[in-house]
């Protein structure tokens, strides 16, 4: 959709999509993940079963149809007899397969101050980082309003740099993310999804859905990340009388309200009655959940924010060790 | 007038806009992720509006809306005419019509100016039936007291509001008056004045008005009296245009109290006169009454300095003073013992003697009254001896000698000063009598002059003075054959082609108005 901008300055929330990463809590994830993973390939990634890295593990009896060049011949020596043959057992080298989904919809583009939109970039940005340090293969979708869909699938060196110039495009235009790459690739088997929406609005994406189901078919396992803004947003609409302007499907209410502590507590309860429910429609058997609530922080060090969210969220770094 | 209405509605309006722009909205437009939730709300109690005493001087709307309302109230208020192209042969009329609108114009039943003012109507309907398709535009204008500052009026502030003294030359002077708006091609005149001798010959004269009667005060000449002593007299003068008769009074009052009343009999031949005998200096007021049809010209107010006979210094031993009053005054003496400030000014004095011998005369002054009394073969064969030296600044010779061209008599205008023969040598007889009778001619002169003229103030019914309101007085001139207005035809005059501003002004509102509307729509779009 074309659309006249009078103003040219960025928009609010660039500041937090493109704050400083937490390096140092980031890392931590990185080497919890690296203690356990399931892979779908070879890669870096060290794993307790045999594979193929030049880190000894241990010996074991030669079995038929072990490769012959793998024959340790002076351990076997030692040991002696045909029979007795000893073969090499190595690190598994494996690249993990993450799958990383956000959500560009109209509700995610709020509040202005801080929008969950901007949190779900630095968040990729913060995944991405890990996976470069994971030498890990990434597949970014961005997904918009109805079935606008951007994609990015990357591996190797400077995958956060280009990472970050597709996030930059891909995100120029709220709920409108560019198309990137017009194959729909085949998600490996093996690895993680991660899903980061508000919830409010999934039924008017399907694609959301459409990907959601993908990942835990082919990873097997995804975690859904909730921004929650609802303190955020609702906080301020106490202090004076409000019009609400449309927001997605919500049709917008013309006439000035006040806004008092009944009504927001019956629309708290019900959003979230809503997302447990859309969430759990998600969950075709391999999802996990995280809520990240967005406060005060998250805009005047959004740095600090996203490192914490990683550090007090275990499940995160559990969900990046795949099942196998 | 009309644009200080204009400026106080811009200010109104610009008041208007401004304190519009200051109503701030007593509620928050936001937009809330969490919307769908939220159930219907209580509408807000609060007061929907509340003034912020912030200028809205970023507002982009603010300033559209003030450039739109500028545009319209300049549009609503300006009428004039500018020059839209400039196409050089065009055949146009640019017509001007130039009302008279002196105080002459007041007078008749109806009034000579409600004439003028449907005569102007004539020619401009005229005018512009026979522009037909030809490009036409006109301005009136009206002969004020000022014309370097007169212009055009609209036909709807053609009103007698301020009746001035105006004669042809200063119609005439309006007529040839610059108009970059409308570039004349033809003129029209319309006056109760018969057409002037300064007036071009392309003016399309139109005279209105019938001849109507009137009496008025017109000079006043004042006369001091002779060297035998008496008092001055004020001349009053009446003057009767077109037919009238019967008696008119002259009233006339002055210092200390002095009423004098003098009637004149207007049947008779002109002039009429009323002479009053005054004595003091000061400020003097004559009345005529009945005064005509015109009633600025029946009262007028003067001043009389020195109304009798000045003093005299006689320092002349050889020929007798008259009983004229003494002091310094006029000095009556030899010129060689008079001191340079007393040269300056008035005097008598001998600079040559009555030798007896005979002479010719050159050159000499006629209608002078210094020789007025002589017989000037008498002074031929008793003439006197010429002045030797030559004759100081600003003297002029009266009659001077055939050979050398010397003067035997010279005098000086201001101050009144004479240069004479000395009578005291003459010898007895006829040179003697020549003598004296040339050197008290000369006395007089210098002591007496003529009639003087009086400087005149119409004094008006409210007060007011004019100096020249004698101009208008003559109200019966008779009604002149006009111009015929066939002139009045498109010729190739100038390169100018009349358009009119305000539509213009509205395309500009227009064109704000889209704007304001665009930036609306996409304010709300956003």
């Amino acid at each position: 959709m074309l659309r006249w901008r009078i103003r040219s300055e960025p928009r609010d929330g660039a500041a937090i999509a493109w704050a400083a990463l937490p390096f140092d809590a980031l890392e931590q994830v990185r080497l919890r993940a690296s203690q356990r993973v399931a892979t779908a390939e070879t890669g870096p990634h060290l794993r307790r079963r045999m594979g193929q890295s030049l880190d000894f593990k241990e010996h074991r009896g030669f079995v038929p149809g072990d490769d012959i060049r793998y024959v340790d011949w002076r351990a076997s020596a030692r040991v002696g007899g045909a029979s007795d043959l000893l073969v090499r057992q190595f690190d598994a080298e494996d690249r993990q397969q993450i799958t990383l989904v956000i959500d560009l919809g109209p509700t995610m583009a709020l509040p202005e101050q801080a929008r969950k939109q901007a949190v779900a970039v630095l968040a990729l940005r913060a995944l991405i980082w890990v996976a470069e340090r994971g030498r890990d293969e990434v597949t970014v979708v961005a997904i918009g309003s109805e079935r606008a869909t951007a994609l990015l699938r990357i591996k190797g060196r400077d995958m956060l740099v280009r990472a970050e110039s597709w996030l930059r495009e891909a995100t120029a235009e709220p709920e409108d993310p560019r198309p990137t790459q017009t194959d729909d690739p085949a998600l490996p088997l093996g690895g993680i999804g991660i899903l980061i929406s508000d919830f409010y609005e999934l039924e008017d994406r399907p694609a959301l859905v459409d990907w959601a189901q993908r990942m835990q078919r082919r990873h097997g396992f995804v975690v859904a990340v909730e921004l929650d803004s609802w303190a955020l947003e609702t906080t301020p609409l106490r202090d004076r009388a409000v019009v609400f302007d449309a927001v997605g499907g919500a049709l917008a209410r013309a006439q000035a309200a006040d806004v008092t502590q009944a009504p927001l507590e019956h629309a708290r309860k019900a959003a979230r009655d809503h997302v447990r429910s859309v969430i759990g429609a998600l969950d075709f058997g391999g999802l996990a959940r995280l809520r990240w609530t967005l406060d005060g922080e998250v805009i005047v060090a959004p740095s600090d924010w996203i490192g914490a969210r990683f550090a007090e969220s275990p499940d995160l770094a559990n969900a990046l060790v795949v099942r196998s | 007038m009309i644009w200080a209405v204009a400026l106080a509605a811009g200010v109104i309006s610009a008041v208007a806009v401004v304190a519009w722009h200051m109503r701030k909205p007593n509620w928050r437009r936001v937009r809330f992720s969490g919307l769908k939730f939220l159930p219907d709300l209580d509408q807000s109690r609060q007061k929907p509006q509340v003034w912020s005493l912030r200028l809205p001087l970023r507002s982009s709307a603010f300033w559209l809306r003030l450039l739109m309302l500028a545009a319209l109230i300049w549009a609503l208020f300006d009428n004039r005419e500018f020059i839209e192209t400039a196409a050089a042969g065009d055949k146009r009329i640019g017509l001007r019509v130039v009302l008279d609108a002196s105080a002459s114009m007041g007078v008749g039943d109806p009034a000579r100016f409600d004439l003028a003012r449907d005569e102007a109507v004539a020619v401009l309907e005229a005018a512009r039936e026979a522009a037909g398709t030809a490009p036409f535009c006109h301005s009136l204008w009206l002969a004020a007291r000022d014309v370097t500052r007169a212009g055009p009026v609209s036909p709807e502030d053609l009103s007698l509001v301020d009746p001035v003294p105006g004669q042809p030359a200063r119609l005439a002077l309006l007529a040839g008056l610059p108009d970059p708006i409308c570039p004349r091609t033809h003129v029209v005149v319309i006056s109760d004045a018969p057409r002037g001798m300064a007036v071009p010959e392309d003016v399309i004269w139109r005279m209105v008005g019938p001849p109507v009667g009137n009496v008025a005060l017109t000079a006043v000449g004042f006369e001091r009296p002779g060297l035998l002593g008496g008092a001055s007299v004020l001349s009053v003068s009446v003057r009767q245009f077109g037919a009238g008769g019967g008696a008119a009074s002259v009233v006339l009052t002055g210092p200390g109290g002095m009423v004098q009343e003098k009637v004149l009999d207007l049947t008779g031949l002109p002039p009429f006169v009323a002479r009053f005998e005054v004595e003091e200096a000061g400020s003097y007021e004559a009345v005529l009454t009945p005064g005509g049809a015109l009633a600025i010209d029946d009262r007028v107010v003067f001043e009389v300095a020195r109304p009798g006979i000045p003093a005299v210094d006689w320092r002349l031993a050889g020929v007798a003073a008259p009983g004229l009053p003494t002091g310094q005054g006029v000095v009556v003496a030899r010129y060689d013992t008079l001191s340079p400030a007393e040269r300056a000014g008035p005097f008598v004095a001998t600079a040559s003697e009555w030798t007896g011998g005979s002479g010719r005369i050159g050159v000499f002054t006629q209608d002078t009254p210094l020789l007025a009394a002589l017989n000037l073969d008498v002074f031929e064969r008793f003439a006197p001896g010429v002045i030797e030296a030559d004759l100081p600044e600003g003297f002029v010779p009266v009659i001077a000698e055939a050979e050398g061209g010397r003067a035997y008599v010279a005098v000086r205008q201001d101050p009144p000063a004479v240069l004479l023969p000395d009578p005291s040598g003459a010898p007895d007889g006829d040179a003697r009598n020549l003598a004296l009778t040339l050197f008290y001619t000369a006395l007089e002169w210098v002591l007496v002059p003529e009639l003087e003229a009086v400087r005149l103030q119409w004094k008006q019914p409210g007060g007011a003075l004019w100096r020249d309101a004698g101009w208008e007085s003559d109200t019966a001139r008779p009604l002149a054959k006009s111009d015929a207005l066939t002139a009045l035809r498109p010729v190739a005059g100038g390169a100018a082609r009349p358009g009119r501003l305000w539509p213009w002004l509205l395309v500009v509102a227009l064109l704000g108005l889209a704007a304001e509307r665009v930036m609306s729509a996409v304010a709300a779009w956003r």
